[in-house]
C-alpha cells in the first residue's frame, strides 16, 4: 500500500515538473513551428541565473519569480531575435532545429566554461509537509505541484479566455487566415516564446532546487522527457502536454516499482511509441501529423 | 573505477561535433604537428619535448576525474623534469579532453593518434571508456596507464595496457568483506547507478556477500538524472536493510539521499571508490547535512599513501608545481595514481634507454618488479645508473603486475570530504570474501 501511494504521490510530482515544461515546449512548438531544441539548455540556464541572482536562495518563491524571468529573456532573445533572423531569411524547419542545437550547445559550453569543474548545490529543502500513508511529501514538493496546478489553469484561461490565447491558437492553427483577420503572428510568436521562456524556467528552477544540485547538463536528461511527454499529448497541443506529462510521470513511477528502476528513464519512451502506434498524431492533436516543420 | 556517467542521447549526439571542435583547439594551442604519426618502431622524437596524454574528461559532467589526473601528471612531470628528465628530454603533461562519453571519446582518441608524434603514454581513469578506446591506444602501440576498472580488462589482452587498480568487481569483495568483518551489519541493501561503471560493482558484492553470509536484502539498479528517487526509497525502506551501500554519479546521489532522508530511510552508507571527488561530496553533503554525511558515511577505495617517502616527494612536487591553488588540490586516489603512472612511464623509458614507445613498453612491469625499491623518479635514475633494477613503489604502494598488466592494490576504508584512511582491508578479509 504504502508503496501504491509513493508511486501515485512521486508520479504526480514528477508530472508536475513535467507539465510545466512540457506545456511550454508544446504551446511554443504549436504557436511558432518551430523544434527547439535548445529548450534543455534554457532551463539549466535558468537554474543557474537563479543560483546566482538570489546568492543561493532555495526560497521558492523568489526562485520561480526570478526562473520566469530569466526564462523569459533567454528564450525571447533565443526564439524572436535569433532564430527569428533566420526564419527571415527563409531557413527550413530543419535547418532551425540545427541551429537551435548550436545555440544548445553554446549555452552549455558557456555555462561549462563559468562553472569549471564543480558542480553547484542549494541547501537542503526535505522539510515533511504531509503524510499520507505512511509516505511524507515535502513542502517545497507540494508547492510544485501547486505551482504546476496553478499554471495549467492559468494556461487554460490564457488559450480560452483571453484575445491573445485567441491570437495564438487561431496562430497555431492557420497563419495566413490569422494574418487576414489583423492579428500580428509576429507578435503573437514573440508572447508565445516568452511564456514558453517563463515556464521553462519556472520548471528549471523547481528542478534545481529539488534535485538540490546542477550543473550544466542538468536540462539535457529532464528536456529528453519533456519532449516525450509533449509528443505523447500531441505535439503543439498544451492541453495534450498536460495529460502527457500525468502519464509519462505515473508510468515512469510504477515501471520503477512493477519493472526495474533501471528502465524508469526507458519507459517515457516505451509509452510514446505505444501512444504513437495507436494514435500517430498524439493523445490530443488533431492536426499534429498534418503539420510541416516549416517557417 | 571512476567514471559513473551522466548522458542523454541528445547530449552525446549535439556534442560529438563540438567535442572535436574542442579536441582541435587544445591540440592546435599545444603545438601538435600535423599529419600521420609515423610507425612507433620508426618515430624520431626529434623535439626534446615528450608528452604524457592526460586522457580525460575535462568539460561534461564528470570534468573533475580529467582534473584529477592532470593534478597528478603536473607534479610527476615537474619531479622528472627536476631530475634531468628522461634521456635528456622534458616532459610535459597534455589535456585531451574525452567529456567521459564514447562518442566523443574516440575521436578524441583518434585525433590524438594521428596527429601527435611526440606522445610516450596515456594516463586515464574512466572504466566506461576503456572498451572503445584501449583497441585504439594499442594498435597505434601508445602505452596506456589506467585506473579505469572495467571488468573486460580483468583479463586484458591488450600489450600496452596497463592497470594498477584492480576490476570493479574486486572493490564489490572489498565492500563486503569490510562490512563483514568491520561492522555489525548482515543484511545490505544495494543502490548502484545503471551505468556501466557502477554496475561493474554488484557481481563482486554478490559474490561476496554469498562467501561471507551477508543478506543482500534490496538490490537496485538506478537510472541515473532522475527527479525523484522515492520509489526506490520505498522499496529500499519496506527491505529493511542495515547499511547501504552505493556508487553513482553526483547528481544521483544528490537527489537519492535526499528522498531518503524524506522518507525516514537513512542507514549507515559505504560508497565505492566511484564515489571519491569533491562533486560527490558536494551533493551528499548537501541532500544528508554536512554532519549526517561525515558521520553517516565511508567509502572504500583504493589505498594511496598520505606519508613517507613517497608522499612526501609528491607533496613537494604538488606545491612546486604550476597547479592553480596546488595546496587546495583535491586527494585521495585521483591524482596520486596520474603521478604515479606519471613516473612509472618515466622510469619505463629511462630503464629501456629509449623513448620509443614499442621499446620501453615492457619496462613499465620491470620497473616495479625490480630488487632495489625506490619511491621517487629521481631515485630510481640513480638505480639505474648504477646497473641495479628497480622496484618503483610511490603512492599507491606496491605494485606487482599480473599477466594481464593487472595489479591489484591495498583497499582502504576512507572518511568522506577528507579521504583520510580508517582503516585498510586486510588481505585475509579479501580472500574471505572471493571465497579463497
Amino acid at each position: 500500500m504504502t508503496l501504491l501511494v509513493t508511486i501515485v504521490l512521486f508520479g504526480i510530482y514528477s508530472a508536475a515538473l513535467l507539465a510545466i515544461g512540457s506545456v511550454g515546449f508544446s504551446m511554443q512548438f504549436g504557436v511558432t513551428n518551430v523544434l527547439n531544441l535548445a529548450y534543455g539548455s534554457i532551463l539549466t540556464s535558468c537554474i543557474f541565473v537563479e543560483y546566482w541572482i538570489t546568492g543561493h536562495s532555495s526560497n521558492v518563491w523568489l526562485a520561480m519569480l526570478v526562473g520566469a524571468l530569466a526564462g523569459a529573456v533567454i528564450s525571447f532573445v533565443i526564439g524572436h531575435l535569433v532564430i527569428g533572423a533566420f526564419l527571415n531569411r527563409g531557413a527550413s524547419g530543419f535547418s532551425i532545429a540545427m541551429v537551435t542545437i548550436g545555440i544548445a550547445l553554446m549555452i552549455e559550453f558557456t555555462l561549462e566554461a563559468i562553472q569549471g569543474p564543480y558542480i553547484n548545490t542549494f541547501s537542503a529543502n526535505v522539510s515533511s509537509a504531509i503524510t499520507i500513508s505512511g509516505v511524507s511529501l515535502g513542502g517545497e514538493q507540494l508547492a510544485a505541484i501547486g505551482i504546476a496546478a496553478a499554471a495549467m489553469v492559468a494556461v487554460h484561461m490564457l488559450l480560452r479566455l483571453t484575445k491573445l490565447g485567441l491570437a495564438m491558437r487561431a496562430t497555431a492553427d492557420d497563419v495566413a487566415l490569422t494574418r487576414s483577420c489583423g492579428i500580428s503572428p509576429t507578435r503573437t510568436r514573440a508572447v508565445a516564446w516568452l511564456l514558453s521562456g517563463a515556464l521553462c524556467g519556472i520548471c528549471g528552477v523547481l528542478l534545481g532546487l529539488d534535485e538540490g544540485t546542477f550543473s550544466s547538463s542538468t536540462g539535457d536528461a529532464i528536456f529528453v522527457t519533456i519532449a516525450a511527454a509533449a509528443v505523447v499529448g500531441g505535439i503543439g497541443k498544451p492541453y495534450g502536454a498536460m495529460i502527457g506529462a500525468l502519464l509519462v510521470g505515473l508510468v515512469s513511477e510504477g515501471s520503477a516499482a512493477v519493472i526495474s528502476p533501471s528502465y524508469k528513464s526507458i519507459a517515457a519512451w516505451v509509452l510514446l511509441i505505444a501512444v504513437l502506434m495507436v494514435r500517430p498524431q498524439g493523445i490530443f492533436a488533431e492536426y499534429a501529423s498534418r503539420r510541416e516543420l516549416v517557417a | 573505477m571512476l567514471g559513473s556517467r551522466r548522458s542523454s542521447r541528445m547530449r552525446a549526439f549535439a556534442t560529438a561535433a563540438a567535442g572535436a571542435g574542442i579536441l582541435a583547439g587544445y591540440l592546435a594551442s599545444s603545438g601538435a604537428a600535423s599529419g600521420a604519426t609515423p610507425h612507433p618502431l620508426k618515430a624520431t622524437r626529434s623535439a626534446s619535448r615528450l608528452e604524457v596524454a592526460v586522457f580525460s574528461p575535462f568539460t561534461g559532467p564528470n570534468a573533475i576525474y580529467g582534473y584529477f589526473n592532470y593534478n597528478g601528471c603536473v607534479p610527476a612531470a615537474l619531479a622528472v623534469n627536476k631530475a634531468g628528465g628522461v634521456l635528456g628530454h622534458q616532459i610535459y603533461c597534455q589535456i585531451i579532453d574525452n567529456r567521459g562519453e564514447p562518442a566523443d571519446a574516440v575521436p578524441a582518441a583518434q585525433n590524438l593518434i594521428a596527429n601527435d608524434s611526440n606522445v610516450v603514454g596515456i594516463v586515464d581513469g574512466d572504466s566506461g571508456l576503456l572498451s572503445a578506446t584501449v583497441p585504439l591506444f594499442s594498435a597505434a602501440h601508445i602505452p596506456e596507464l589506467s585506473l579505469g576498472g572495467d571488468i573486460q580488462f580483468d583479463k586484458n589482452k591488450y600489450p600496452y595496457f596497463w592497470r594498477t587498480t584492480p576490476g570493479d568487481d574486486q572493490a564489490g569483495y572489498a565492500l563486503a568483506a569490510y562490512i563483514r568483518f568491520d561492522t555489525p551489519f548482515r543484511k545490505i541493501g544495494a543502490i548502484f547507478g545503471n551505468d556501466q561503471a557502477a554496475q561493474g560493482n554488484v557481481p563482486g558484492l554478490d559474490n561476496g556477500a554469498k562467501n561471507l553470509g551477508l543478506k543482500i536484502v534490496n538490490q537496485q539498479a538506478i537510472a541515473l538524472d532522475q527527479t525523484a528517487y522515492q520509489t526506490e526509497v520505498q522499496q529500499l525502506k519496506n527491505a529493511h536493510p542495515q547499511v547501504i551501500v552505493t556508487e553513482s554519479d553526483p547528481q544521483t546521489a544528490g537527489v537519492f539521499f535526499a528522498n531518503l532522508k524524506q522518507a525516514g530511510a537513512l542507514k549507515p552508507i559505504v560508497g565505492t571508490s566511484g564515489t571519491v571527488g569533491t562533486n560527490y561530496d558536494k551533493a551528499a553533503a548537501a541532500a544528508l547535512g554536512q554532519s549526517t554525511y561525515e558521520k553517516g558515511f565511508v567509502r572504500v577505495t583504493q589505498y594511496t599513501a598520505t606519508s613517507g617517502p613517497a608522499f612526501n616527494a609528491w607533496k613537494q612536487a604538488l606545491l612546486a608545481s604550476s597547479i592553480k591553488n596546488a595546496a587546495g588540490v583535491e586527494t585521495g586516489y585521483g591524482p596520486e595514481v596520474a603521478y604515479d603512472h606519471t613516473i612509472m612511464l618515466a622510469l619505463a623509458m629511462v630503464a629501456a634507454k629509449s623513448t620509443n614507445r614499442v621499446v620501453f613498453n615492457p619496462y613499465i612491469a620491470r620497473v616495479t618488479q625490480g630488487k632495489t625499491v625506490v619511491h621517487t623518479f629521481a631515485q630510481g635514475v640513480a638505480a639505474l645508473k648504477a646497473g641495479k633494477t628497480i622496484d618503483f613503489v610511490g603512492l599507491e604502494g606496491q605494485v606487482t603486475f599480473n599477466k594481464y598488466h593487472n595489479s591489484g592494490g591495498v583497499w582502504s576504508v576512507a572518511q568522506p570530504i577528507t579521504n583520510r584512511s580508517l582503516k585498510i582491508v586486510s588481505a585475509k578479509d579479501m580472500a574471505a570474501a572471493e571465497g579463497h
